[in-house]
């Protein structure tokens, strides 16, 4: 009967395995060349947009979801990653603009990531002494500290006129120009992360920082050193969000201050709780859903933030696991009501 | 010049100190920190505005309604949202992570019931004209804010350590259980500090509301600020805020004055870090540090 059964979950895990290739792969190749659908390239853009968030909440993830430290200044993280990149890689700003020499995008994004990643070290230096309200503080404030300098500091960062045309992305020679290549790079990109944190997860350093989550003295006692493991959460998280962010960069080639306020930071945060935060599925649910609503809420765009607020308080009260959680006890319910009809 | 500024920096700061208070008070009944202050002090604002600058009410009158209305928002909102997460065994993160969603909420729903204009506020004294000190003028609403805080903050500070009710609230702070042992609804107290910090919100809000105008966006342009205050005087103590908001305002209005505006709000939440980094416990001693 065991066996039968493990039959059964691995065919519901084929199924999910095709659901997912169909969605991720076959319906973009459809919206972009037209077939079933009609070409829509403005669709393509918004899974892209999906794949960037589901990264920074990744990233938040590892910090929130499996250490238990919380974080509202990933806005921050996304800013640096974002800028950094535009400044190094734009032919007329920054780097660019001073020694006349420019980085292709693809190692500057990997060079803002690890600025973001330098960043998030020194958040973390006096972070991780703090209790968890004066953390949540310390991070608003330094997401408003990288607001405050991108916007105040025109010379550098052209101020709130933001920058434009910042190149796209050269892989090897083909050009990432339209939305269905980078579409596809980001898949990769994608699976590359969620294979990285499946990794740090399940590791030592993963088991570690689950361990500070649950329990600082408990972990401490067993010899786990909870200053490094929190350095390092936040280190990684940093380094994630920033690529998302230098991702965004590129792909939208405009960036401006507005699009790293505050509200940014409770955005990841909605979109972690609300999906379900301390597992693979749960941050890619959540960027995709609210991603997703907030186009079809476009006709009620002053109810936006009222929605995401909601969300984010339902999710706190009624789906401490997210949405993610619900899906699973929903399987884990359909599965022991059918071992029990085999039973009897 | 100097004395206009520095007038205008006690005002700003005593503008921080009234939410800094509000902080510190559910913070020693509570133990929980509240984001959703500043968007209580905005909708306290706009409350008053209705009542005295709309509907032409008594100033007396419209303040004392929008408070007592506030009182209850603040009571229907520990009881709803907060009480329900912590007797379900949440932890501290989820509570903080309820008032931001909270936050936003009451911040859209401001928006929607009036609108995201800015609104201003008729002055409060209209017999009374502005008057000079020391060659600069000043408004009475400004001198008003600045009594205001000052009271709030001894009141508070008095009713916390002289009444009973008040050493209740802090009972109930340190050990539920025990507090409960000893007889206290620490449920019951709980809810009436929200109220009353709610209520303490609305004041901040309707006092300040003359001097800056009301708009949505009211409670974040003051809310970070007060924060860095709270902190920078040491959280949860009475006097720390109000000399730590002072500070701030001092600092915010004189290096917009000497150094320039754009620099202003870098300079202060810089500061905030700085006191996050190396003196997170602040002027008056909080504790802050992890276990």
């Amino acid at each position: 009967m065991q066996k039968k059964l493990k039959g059964k979950t691995s065919a519901l895990n084929k199924a999910a395995i095709a659901v997912g290739v169909f969605l991720l792969l076959v319906i973009p190749a459809m919206l972009n060349f037209g077939i079933v659908f009609s070409a829509n390239s403005y669709l393509i853009f918004l899974m892209c947009i999906i794949m960037i968030y589901a990264i920074a909440t990744s990233g938040l993830d590892l910090l929130f979801g499996y250490t238990g430290q919380i974080s509202l200044g990933h806005a921050g993280f996304y800013c640096i990653g974002a800028y950094a990149s535009a400044l190094l890689s734009h032919p007329s700003y920054g780097l660019g603009k001073w020694l006349g020499i420019t980085i292709s995008p693809i190692i500057s994004i990997f060079l803002a990531a690890l600025l973001a990643m330098g960043f998030g070290i020194l958040l973390s230096l006096p972070a991780t002494k703090l209790v968890q309200h004066f953390l949540s503080l310390l991070t608003i404030a330094f997401a408003q500290l990288v607001y405050l300098a991108v916007s105040s500091f025109p010379e550098v960062t052209n101020g709130f006129l933001g920058i434009a045309t910042i190149p796209y992305i050269n892989l090897f020679g083909i050009e990432l120009d339209n939305n269905y290549k980078f579409y596809m790079f980001l898949l990769v990109v994608v699976v590359l992360v969620l294979v990285v944190k499946t990794n740090i997860v399940k590791s030592r350093v993963g088991r570690c920082f689950i361990a500070v989550r649950e329990n600082q003295l408990a972990a401490n006692g067993c010899g786990v050193d909870i200053r490094k493991y929190k350095i390092t959460a936040f280190a990684l998280s940093a380094f994630f969000t920033g690529i998302s962010g230098a991702l965004y960069a590129h792909l939208v080639t405009f960036i401006s201050p507005e699009s790293f306020m505050y509200a940014q930071s409770v955005i990841f945060l909605t979109m972690l709780v609300f999906g379900g935060n301390g597992n693979l599925l749960g941050p890619i649910l959540g960027a995709a859903i609210i991603t997703s609503s907030q186009e079809m809420l476009q006709a009620f765009r002053d109810y936006q933030m009222l929605i995401y607020g909601g969300l984010m308080l339902v999710s706190i009260l009624f789906l401490p696991k997210g949405l993610y959680g619900l899906l699973r006890q929903m399987l884990q319910f359909a599965k022991d009501g059918r071992e029990k009809h085999v039973d009897s | 010049m100097f004395v206009n500024v520095l007038i205008g920096g006690l005002v700003l700061g005593c503008t921080y100190g009234m939410l800094a208070l509000g902080y510190s008070l559910i913070y020693q009944a509570s133990g929980y920190m509240n984001f959703t202050q500043p968007d209580l002090l905005m909708v306290g604002a706009f409350m008053g505005l209705t009542f005295f600058g709309t509907w032409g009410w008594p100033f007396a009158i419209s303040l004392a309604l929008a408070m007592i209305m506030m009182f209850l928002l603040g009571m229907a909102m520990e009881r709803s949202f907060i009480r329900t997460l912590v007797k379900k065994g949440a932890k501290n993160i989820y509570i903080v992570l309820a008032t931001i969603a909270l936050s936003t909420i009451l911040q859209n729903a401001a928006m929607l019931i009036w609108d995201s204009r800015q609104h201003s506020f008729p002055s409060i004294f209209t017999k009374i004209k502005p008057f000079k000190i020391g060659g600069a003028s000043v408004r009475p609403e400004g001198i008003l804010a600045i009594v205001v805080a000052i009271s709030a903050m001894v009141l508070l500070h008095l009713f916390l350590n002289k009444t009973k009710f008040g050493t209740a609230m802090r009972a109930s702070a340190q050990n539920k259980t025990a507090a409960n042992v000893m007889g206290i609804n620490v449920w019951q107290t709980i809810s009436i500090t929200y109220g009353i910090a709610a209520a303490l919100a609305c004041l901040g809000g309707v006092i300040v509301a003359p001097n800056l105008g009301v708009s949505m966006n009211l409670g974040t342009q003051l809310g970070m600020k007060s924060f860095a205050s709270a902190v920078i005087g040491g959280y949860g103590n009475m006097y720390g805020a109000i000399v730590g908001a002072l500070l701030i305002g001092l600092i915010e209005t004189f290096s917009a004055a000497y150094i320039g505006s754009l620099y202003k709000d870098f300079i202060v939440f810089a500061l905030l870090i700085l006191a996050m980094i190396f003196k997170p416990t602040g002027i008056f001693n909080a504790k802050v540090y992890d276990t």
